[in-house]
């Protein structure tokens, strides 16, 4: 048996998807280090990634019957995005000789260890849209596609061990049947979204990526009490 | 210039939405504003450092908007944060 919390009610039955990201590898680093311009070239790279993010948010943002409060955590997001010190702290590193990446990527770490450090857990937790915002810019410095739900062709189950606000914004009850995750609670912007759209989640199971390693059929079912809720496998055996 | 206290009563303090909403509203009435909080003062530009202010409920931070010499800009200003703020965030004591 599998635990976890449950944070939106109902009950789902279909494919599983395990949402595996890879991280920005030493190979991609590598690469980009060598491929290193001229800081003015590296702060056009900059430039270039932080419209693109900003212009995928836009996107996400305008998706018909988007919830308000979605629009505004992606509107955050995208003051994130190019806030002035981190932007300008980017440029500083850039002119000392780091690529773009570097250069963003270790300002955005800065702030988001001194996010850390405040005595309060839900402004803490704020560290996740930095990570999510920022990421954005990151992916198109490096140039690794991050997974789209629009690519997903029959309805899922989505197993993740995180979903990131920009990905939890385009959640749809046509793609989506039920969510599954390691991470997240019940003030997480997915608990908030699955609530929202009437998607069975359960989150915070700590393992699932790893426990339900092989695709099959998983059946969720309505929980008894919203604290916690037992996932069935009972047809996965039958399907492998 | 203007100055007002804000009592936050707000359950999740100045997060990422009301932070954001607040920096959107003192840009587009185009005026100068600050969040000034146990001794430091965020400016209106940055909603990275106006996270980490670490301002929670219970907290008492002082609104400061300066019109630059505008005053119908200051008062309009001060008018759109104080309803946003009584509406989202807290109290103006």
């Amino acid at each position: 048996m599998i635990k976890g919390l449950g944070v939106s009610a109902g009950i789902s039955m279909g494919k599983t998807h395990i949402l595996n990201e890879p991280p920005i590898d030493k190979e991609m680093r590598a690469n980009l280090k060598h491929h290193k311009g001229s800081p003015v070239e590296e702060k056009a790279n900059l430039d270039l990634a932080i419209e693109k993010a900003k212009t995928e948010l836009e996107s996400i943002i305008s998706m018909p019957e988007q919830l308000n409060e979605i629009k505004e955590i992606l509107q955050a997001h995208q003051m994130m995005i190019d806030d002035p010190e981190l932007y300008q702290g980017a440029i500083d590193e850039i002119n000392k000789g780091k690529t773009a990446f570097e250069a963003y990527e270790s300002k955005a770490t800065q702030f988001c260890e001194l996010l850390d450090s405040i005595d309060d857990d839900y402004l803490r937790q704020r560290v996740h849209d930095i990570k999510d915002a920022t990421g954005r810019v990151l992916s198109n410095l490096s140039g690794r596609s991050s997974f789209k739900l629009e690519s997903i062709v029959e309805p899922i189950i989505l197993i993740a061990d995180d979903i990131p606000p920009s990905m939890a914004a385009q959640l749809s009850t046509e793609k989506i049947l039920g969510i599954i995750t390691n991470q997240g609670g019940e003030t997480s912007h997915t608990a908030i979204l699955a609530n929202a759209l009437g998607i069975p989640a359960i989150l915070g199971v700590h393992d699932a990526t790893s426990l339900l390693k092989i695709s099959g059929l998983l059946w969720m079912d309505k929980p008894e009490s919203l604290k916690s809720i037992l996932i069935k496998r009972r047809w996965m055996t039958t399907w492998l | 210039m203007i100055k007002a206290t804000v009592h936050v009563t707000n359950p999740f303090g100045l997060h990422s939405r009301i932070s954001s909403n607040i920096l959107k509203i003192s840009k587009s009435a185009q005026c100068h504003m600050e969040i000034v909080y146990e001794n430091r003062a965020y400016q209106n530009d940055s909603i990275l450092l106006l996270l980490q202010s670490g301002i929670v409920k219970g907290s008492c931070f002082d609104v400061v908007v300066d019109g630059k010499g505008d005053l119908e800009i200051e008062k309009d200003c001060y008018k759109m944060l104080k309803n946003y703020i009584e509406s989202f965030l807290g109290d103006i004591i």
